[in-house]
């Protein structure tokens, strides 16, 4: 069986982002930001999760939505708005991919960046191979 | 795993086939007293909030279109379809090009600790900026010039032993 991707780049493992350990991390650049970042890689978050701070430095808003429910994360109740963001996965090798994600995002958050499975990983190939640590990735 | 909860219960939209009496006229069939009440935005979002609360996302994708077919104008109904809508990946020019990350990795290796706490931005093997607080980080290294794109990153605590 052969799958083929557009690009590749190399993930963190086992790493440190602030007090958070990061076990699969990738570079993203989020929205507008001049600037990439390791983002967790959680296939079992339902959304992809950003802090306000997080967003608003891409030049989203972060304050809550009543009609948005809050989740239930390890950290507790945390309430937020649920907004559409692009990401663009960085490659250290071949073409680059872009999504607009569909996120939550919340002043409550005091997580790392997730790349979460709806309106997200669910709608891009990809795959880890531990062996060089290396993230690949390509559209459906 | 962050989850979504639950929310309260939508007020019931109307069914179509429900009889009414034409108010000019007065002629139809009986009206009935249990009749569910008329489709209003608010009870459309607050089903589908529902929906979110349910972990019902195929459903509030779906619901999310059906609101903005009946209500096209209003802004919720506009917002909901265009977050919820399935994305589409597409692969997009580079903007610089292609490096791996090896030395910002080295240099986090060799000198993270002295950073400890702080939002670092680095390029290569350059630290173009530290600062505690992340927009600060990220303002001072745009002054700095750079050939290709900086990764910003929070220094961890420092190992033990």
């Amino acid at each position: 069986m052969l799958r083929t991707f557009t690009g590749q780049a190399s993930y963190d493992s086992d790493v440190y982002l602030g007090p958070h350990r990061l076990l699969v991390a990738v570079r993203v650049t989020i929205g507008d930001m001049a600037t990439s970042a390791l983002l967790l890689l959680d296939t079992g978050s339902e959304w992809c999760v950003l802090s306000e701070a997080n967003a608003a430095q891409a030049g989203y808003p972060g304050e809550a939505d009543p009609e948005t429910p809050p989740l239930h994360s390890r950290f507790g109740l945390i309430y937020g708005r649920i907004e559409r963001i692009p990401f663009r996965f960085v490659a250290d090798v071949g073409e680059e991919l872009v999504l607009d994600a569909t996120c939550f995002v919340s002043a409550d958050w005091p997580g790392p960046p997730v790349l979460g499975w709806k309106g997200c990983l669910e709608r891009m190939r990809f795959a880890l191979d531990p062996a060089d640590e290396m993230f690949s990735f390509a559209t459906l | 795993m962050p989850v979504l909860l639950e929310a309260p219960s939508p007020t019931p939209v109307a069914d179509p086939a429900d009889p009414v009496v034409d108010p000019a006229t007065g002629i139809g069939g009986c009206v009935r007293t249990d009749a569910p009440a008329p489709p209003s935005v608010e009870a459309d979002l607050a089903h589908l909030t529902e929906l979110l609360a349910d972990h019902d996302i195929e459903g509030a994708r779906a619901w999310s279109q059906e609101l903005l077919r009946r209500w096209p104008d209003h802004p919720r109904a506009q917002h909901w379809a265009y977050v919820l809508a399935p994305t589409v990946a597409r692969v997009v020019p580079r903007k610089y090009p292609p490096r791996r990350r090896d030395l910002e990795r080295e240099w986090l290796k060799q000198h993270g600790h002295e950073y400890a706490g702080l939002w670092v931005v680095l390029y290569e093997d350059r630290l173009l900026a530290a600062d505690p607080e992340r927009a600060k980080a990220v303002e001072l290294a745009r002054q700095v010039p750079c050939d290709g794109e900086p990764f910003l990153h929070h220094v961890g605590p420092i190992p033990k032993g």
